[in-house]
């Protein structure tokens, strides 16, 4: 009916424009006449239709006000996170945390940063790390919704996961994993207890030197499961709290933590059921990975029974391989811990609907959202409804008994997330679409007027959509609202920037019974993944609590310098350089060393002004600070090079600027040269 | 005359003919290549030897199919069938040539392995020539050729086919083992004792022999046998003629035919795989195959086909299959006259038709499949589909990563999505039918990331979306081009991402589509070539009389603009409303148009190879639909203007 009032509506408009038109003339002439910057005429000088002009209404936000929404997104390959701004699309902030950062100062010569991305690598000759491949961050949780105090990050390159305070968002830790070298996705309980992590590729951790030829994939290649103790108070990881659970060399992928009715139970996704290795190389005859591993109709979800892993852990039940417990297989199996339900092969997401009930699967061949009911899960486990075993002894639940719901959605479905009202979103890769269904049971008496499990509506993208998000989906609070499509091509849509292309952030409004797009956002590296919350849930500090303040350890710096106790100190062959900052000096302007000598720059700022951020770039070294207010910061160089050393300010600070500089003066060591 | 014999050469001339004519049995007699464009590297190779033809046979009647060449397999039946007697008498021949007494004798015995490659040469060019010229007069291509001139040697040219011809290896081995036979028929002969007389008989019995070991064996299974127990007990190159319907789940490992006789069943009775196959060259004739189990997690078929080679299977009645073919790793399989029908499940819960996973080469001819899920094609290179039906079921066509396609006549009816073609190159649908695609996606025909796509003289008839390209043509040289089609009442007829450059549409005639053309979320299609379409929408003029329009067609309507934001808005188009919207486009600047696309030179007159390749004009209740749903429109828009009004 309202279709037809605003069609009717536009005819009327239509039949006054026709009956005002000036005989002769075209009907532009009528719409010049208009009020100077009225917005039919900003509408025509930029040629929107009213649609445009609405979605532009919809994202603006004044000078000097907020956004209501921050979207934490991960940079991918950048090794970094970023945070925009909802409905703005602002870039707020980047956090680097696995690739150094000279503008942050992270890892740029800074001796804390660099000691974390040292601890954070693999260690045993291999390379202290420089990148990662940051895909999915993950907001802390305090009763199943988000607290906003910590980000948890995956590596998807070295089985990583990097901690950062959204006190200062700063990467405070990154914790190796033991046995795995990937991390595609770490979620948190609901009360942040526990990082769960699953391993991507099957590795022969167990076997000595961690070799084992892909011969014998099969046997001594494992998947895993882990579950890392996390103290939300401190940010750290306990390892000799943490535990592993170990499976099948199936590619454990995405995972999602049940709650309510699945309190209790982890899901994880898997591929490669087929255990191909590839090798299409050195034997024609086998097909390649990604040929071999869609052969099957199916792979397996695993649904695993964590808290009764955990117990069976703490009776002593796992063995410590690599620094970690790990629950074995057989224990697994043999104890109801792990069981395989089976799902579209090879799927990209598993979610669940914000009470817990529903846990949804997404085969990206398979153009619908299996929707899993987790009662029935339960149910098939506790009368022992399998439809057979895997090879590795695992019981299969019979797919039937746990199916809840189909929904057909359209081509490559991959994620799903769920709003406030009752709905799911699915992004489809093959569509280029975003797809917008109905949930049933009891989320029945939100969606009222929809069919339970069924499409909705749907809207194109562009293009080749990865992830989707909206606020507070895969948590207890879904806020609804808005919704964001991250695509991974853009192709045409921004102006051409040479071969390599920016990403597409795409915003849609779900207030409505329509999805609307309304903007489009390019990105700097490759999201993957985001998370989005409400503005307000970001409480940062502005500066830092107190002054000399150590952003790794999160209190007062031991190399913390007070304004008048500046000095150099000598021990042997190192310099120590204690000094503060203030606009628009160093203290000390001057650091006299020898040729040889080591330095150790300490650097406080003890400003507490807002935004008054020094740097410290030291020419022909790789040193740049960002001493924040409150900050201390060190950098050690050397054994360093004879000659003249200038340093000085790289953030813009006061009038001064200019002149806040120094010099770092290295004299040879032969003194026949300074004499002359 | 007398001479003495000479036994040491005697005897090694007798031996190296023997080699001789024994490689010549295994070896390639005559060879063949051809070379065509469109299999740019490849040469195609057959090999002709007296009792088989073997190479590139598969591709090569293919490619004859279409002008109407029958299979080789059809030719020289009864030369093949006395092959093996002729090699077994010219091989006793040789061996009792030197003790023979007299001439006439020798001579006598000499005969066979001397007119062998004769014969053979003979033979083959006259059978060359009955197959080259004997065409069928309904095959697709047969106009283009008249009387083809075959040469047993030489180079010589068949349409756009290169085609060298040359003796194989055989046919020297077999030629200079009647060399040398013509040699012992002058030279002495030998004496021999008694022993080596016997030896000689007991040698000629067995060379004789021969031919009855290789011959294959029929063996019958009654209504009351095992299939299985048959099976087991045949070997290689046995026939097995079933009768009755058998509940048995059967696996066969090695090269057999399986023909049914009239009602012939092999019934899973509803768990598992019915029928496995794990050998190549296996062939099943003329069954019923039905009652596989119903699990994905062990991909439950009717028949399942895993790592063979060349499996024919023809005239088979498939139902009650959770998936009716999985093919896995078989190449150069046919699948041809076959039934498939699905489990009575929800199209979701059903497997598919048949699936081709990583298996080129294969042929799908004249098949049905009714209420499966999708026809898959993944992974699989140069597939030939042809004559095929697909109906009620998700995906008529699954299809990616393969390359060098054929699709032609088929009809995909009733489903979910006609054909989805993606991350494949070299692929040509021909007279196909896409008709009523309704779904969450709704596709006619999906196009995405793929290269060198024609789309020629099909008809997409009252598909949600007729086509949809969203990245295609995708690489540089890639191309897309659509011709000759006939996209008639559909609520799209063309619907492009944006980002599709570089497609060509020629010669089609977009008739009475709810929306000719649309570009998804904003942009315009002005990037690809729009030539000589027929649009019903268009005002034309033709001055010059050259079927040509001399004004252009352009699509440039506010309305589609809007209906594009809002589809619900697609239930006026065609009607006063939509012309209405139109009309306040060119007077309310608010609503300025953005243009869509320009046919410079739109045709007069509708094409009619779209029409008549795929078959009749669409329905009347189709049209009688669409008048109703203006009617409708018409009467909301009244009513909505009065609401305003009071």
């Amino acid at each position: 009916m309202k279709t037809v009032r605003i069609l009717a509506g536009a005819l009327l408009l239509v039949a006054a424009a026709f009956a005002l038109r000036p005989r002769g003339t075209a009907g532009i002439a009528s719409a010049s006449a208009a009020a100077p910057n009225s917005l039919e005429q900003i509408m025509q000088a930029r040629n929107l239709t009213p649609d445009e002009a609405a979605a532009a209404l919809k994202v603006f936000v004044p000078p000097g006000k907020y956004d209501d929404f921050v979207m934490i997104t991960s940079g991918g390959h950048r090794g970094s996170v970023m945070l925009y701004g909802i409905p703005s699309m602002r870039l707020l902030k980047e956090i680097p945390v696995y690739s150094p950062d000279s503008w942050q100062g992270w890892a740029q010569g800074e001796m804390e940063s660099a000691e974390i991305l040292r601890k954070g690598s693999f260690g045993g000759g291999l390379p202290t790390l420089t990148w990662g491949d940051l895909h999915h961050p993950q907001i802390s949780l305090t009763n199943g919704k988000y607290d906003g105090e910590w980000l948890a990050v995956s590596d998807k390159s070295a089985g990583r996961v990097g901690i950062i305070s959204m006190k200062d968002l700063k990467t405070k830790l990154i914790f190796k994993t033991p046995n795995t070298v990937s991390d595609h996705h770490a979620v948190f309980t609901d009360d942040s207890e526990w990082l769960v992590q699953s391993a991507y590729f099957p590795m022969p951790y167990m076997e000595k030197n961690g070799y084992a030829p892909l011969e014998q994939f099969k046997d001594k290649y494992r998947g895993s499961a882990s579950f890392l103790k996390f103290d939300r108070k401190n940010g750290t990881i306990d390892v000799t709290k943490s535990f592993q659970i170990e499976l099948p060399p199936y590619f454990q992928d995405m995972s999602i933590l049940g709650r309510g009715p699945s309190e209790g139970l982890l899901f994880i996704n898997s591929m490669d059921t087929e255990l191909a290795t590839g090798g299409d190389l050195e034997s024609p005859k086998r097909p390649p990975l990604e040929i071999a591993a869609s052969m099957r109709e199916m792979d397996y979800l695993h649904v695993i029974d964590w808290k009764k892993a955990m117990e069976l852990v703490q009776a002593g039940k796992a063995r410590t391989i690599n620094g970690i417990r790990v629950l074995p297989l057989s224990v697994a199996a043999a104890e109801g811990v792990l069981y395989f339900v089976p799902e579209s092969k090879s799927p990209h997401g598993v979610d669940l609907v914000p009470g817990g009930e529903y846990v949804t699967v997404s085969g990206k061949l398979d153009p619908h959202v299996s929707v899993y009911a987790v009662e029935k899960i339960k149910k098939a486990i506790e009368t022992k409804n399998f439809e057979g075993k895997d090879p590795y002894g695992i019981n299969i639940l019979k797919y039937d008994a746990c199916l809840e719901a189909h929904v057909a959605v359209g081509l490559g479905p991959l994620h799903s997330v769920f709003d406030d009202k009752g709905y799911g979103y699915t992004s489809l890769f093959l569509d280029s679409a975003i797809a917008k269904w109905s949930l049933g049971g009891d989320y029945q008496k939100k969606n009222k007027e929809a069919q339970p499990w069924k499409l909705v509506d749907k809207v194109s993208i562009h293009y080749n959509v990865g992830h989707l998000q909206a606020p507070g989906s895969n948590t207890r609070k879904p806020y609804g609202k808005y919704l964001v499509s991250l695509n991974k091509w853009s192709v045409d849509r921004f102006p051409p920037l040479g071969p390599l292309h920016p990403q597409n952030l795409q915003l849609i409004d779900i207030s409505g019974p329509k999805m609307v797009l309304l903007s489009d956002t390019p990105t700097i590296g490759e999201p993957h993944n985001s998370m989005i919350m409400p503005l307000e849930l970001l409480q940062p500090w502005t500066t830092y609590p107190e002054t000399g303040w150590d952003q790794a350890k999160m209190k007062k710096s031991t190399y913390a310098t007070e304004q008048g106790k500046e000095r150099i100190e000598r021990k042997g062959n190192t310099v120590y350089v204690y000094g503060t900052v203030i606009r628009s000096h160093y203290t000390p302007d001057i650091v006299r060393v020898k040729e040889g000598d080591k330095v150790v720059f300490a650097w406080t700022n003890v400003e507490s002004a807002r935004d008054a951020t020094h740097g410290f770039g030291l020419h022909g070294w790789n040193v740049n600070l960002s001493l924040d207010p409150g900050a201390t910061e060190r950098a050690e160089i050397g054994p360093v090079k004879a000659g003249v050393y200038p340093y000085y300010c790289t953030e813009f600070c006061s009038a001064l600027h200019m002149e806040m500089t120094g010099w770092m003066l290295v004299e040879p060591r032969s003194t026949k040269v300074a004499e002359k | 005359m007398d001479r003495t014999p000479d036994t040491a050469a005697s005897t090694t001339l007798v031996t190296v003919a023997l080699l001789c004519l024994g490689f010549a049995w295994a070896a390639p007699w005559w060879v063949m290549e051809a070379r065509a464009p469109q299999y740019g590297q490849r040469t195609l190779i057959v090999q002709v030897n007296p009792r088989a033809v073997s190479g590139d046979v598969f591709e090569v009647d293919n490619l004859g199919h279409y002008v109407g060449i029958r299979k080789m397999e059809n030719f020289a039946p009864l030369e093949r069938l006395l092959a093996p007697i002729g090699f077994a008498v010219a091989l006793a021949g040789v061996i009792v040539v030197p003790f023979l007494r007299k001439r006439w004798q020798r001579a006598a015995a000499a005969l066979p392995a001397i007119f062998l490659p004769i014969f053979f040469l003979v033979d083959l060019d006259i059978t060359m020539a009955r197959a080259a010229n004997d065409r069928d007069p309904d095959a697709a291509l047969n106009l283009i050729l008249s009387h083809i001139d075959t040469r047993l040697f030489g180079e010589y040219v068949v349409a756009q086919f290169k085609v060298t011809a040359k003796p194989g290896i055989g046919l020297y081995l077999a030629g200079i083992a009647a060399l040398l036979v013509a040699g012992l028929v002058f030279a002495a002969p030998l004496a021999f004792a008694r022993k080596r007389k016997e030896a000689i008989t007991a040698a000629v019995a067995a060379v004789l022999l021969v031919p009855a070991t290789l011959r294959a064996e029929v063996l019958q299974v009654g209504p009351q046998d095992s299939v299985a127990a048959a099976v087991e007990r045949a070997h290689e190159g046995d026939t097995l003629r079933i009768e009755g319907v058998h509940r048995e789940r059967i696996t066969v490992p090695k090269r057999l035919r399986l023909v049914g006789v009239s009602g012939a069943a092999l019934d899973g009775g509803g768990e598992g795989t019915v029928l496995r196959i794990q050998s190549s060259g296996v062939e099943v004739d003329g069954l019923d195959v039905r009652g596989s189990g119903d699990l994905y997690s062990r991909e439950d078929s009717a028949i399942r086909i895993e790592r063979a080679e060349g499996v024919a299977l023809r005239n088979l009645v498939i139902s009650d299959a959770l998936f009716g073919i999985f093919a896995a790793q078989a190449d150069k399989c046919l699948f041809e006259n076959l039934t498939i029908s699905g489990k009575d499940f929800e199209p979701e819960r059903r497997g598919d038709g048949i699936r081709l996973w990583y298996s080129s080469g294969c042929v799908l001819r004249r098949n049905t499949m009714e209420k499966v899920r999708d026809l898959v094609i993944w992974y699989s290179a140069g597939t030939l589909v042809e004559d095929n039906l697909v109906r009620h079921s998700r995906y008529g066509l699954h299809y990616m990563y393969s390359d060098h396609n054929v699709f032609r006549r088929n009809r995909f009816d009733d489903n979910e999505v006609g054909a989805a073609i993606m991350y494949s190159r070299d692929i040509t649908l021909e007279q196909n039918a896409f008709s009523f695609a309704s779904g969450a996606s709704a596709d006619g025909l999906l196009v995405k990331d793929a290269d060198d796509v024609f789309v020629r003289d099909n008809r997409f008839v009252q598909n949600a979306i007729a086509l949809f390209l969203d990245g295609a043509p995708q690489s540089r040289g890639g191309r897309l081009e659509v011709r000759g089609n006939l996209i008639a009442q559909n609520g799209v007829g063309v619907a492009l991402q944006p980002s599709t450059r570089g497609a060509e549409f020629s010669g089609n005639a977009f008739a009475g589509n709810q929306i000719q053309v649309q570009v998804q979320g904003g942009g315009s299609a002005e990037a690809n070539r729009w030539e000589g379409n027929w649009w019903s929408d268009a005002s034309v003029y033709d001055r010059d009389g050259d079927g040509f329009s001399d004004l252009p067609y352009r699509s440039e309507s506010v309305y589609e603009v809007l209906a594009d934001r809002h589809p619900e808005l697609r239930v006026f188009a065609g009607s006063p409303a939509a012309d209405a919207i139109d009309l306040g486009a060119r007077l309310f600047p608010l609503f300025r148009s953005r243009p869509i696309l320009e046919d410079a030179h739109p045709l007069v007159r509708r094409p009619l190879s779209g029409w008549t390749a795929a078959g009749g004009e669409p329905s009347g209740p189709g049209l009688l639909l669409s008048g109703a749903a203006l009617l409708g429109a018409a009467l909301a828009i009244a009513r909505g203007a009065k609401a305003v009004l009071s």
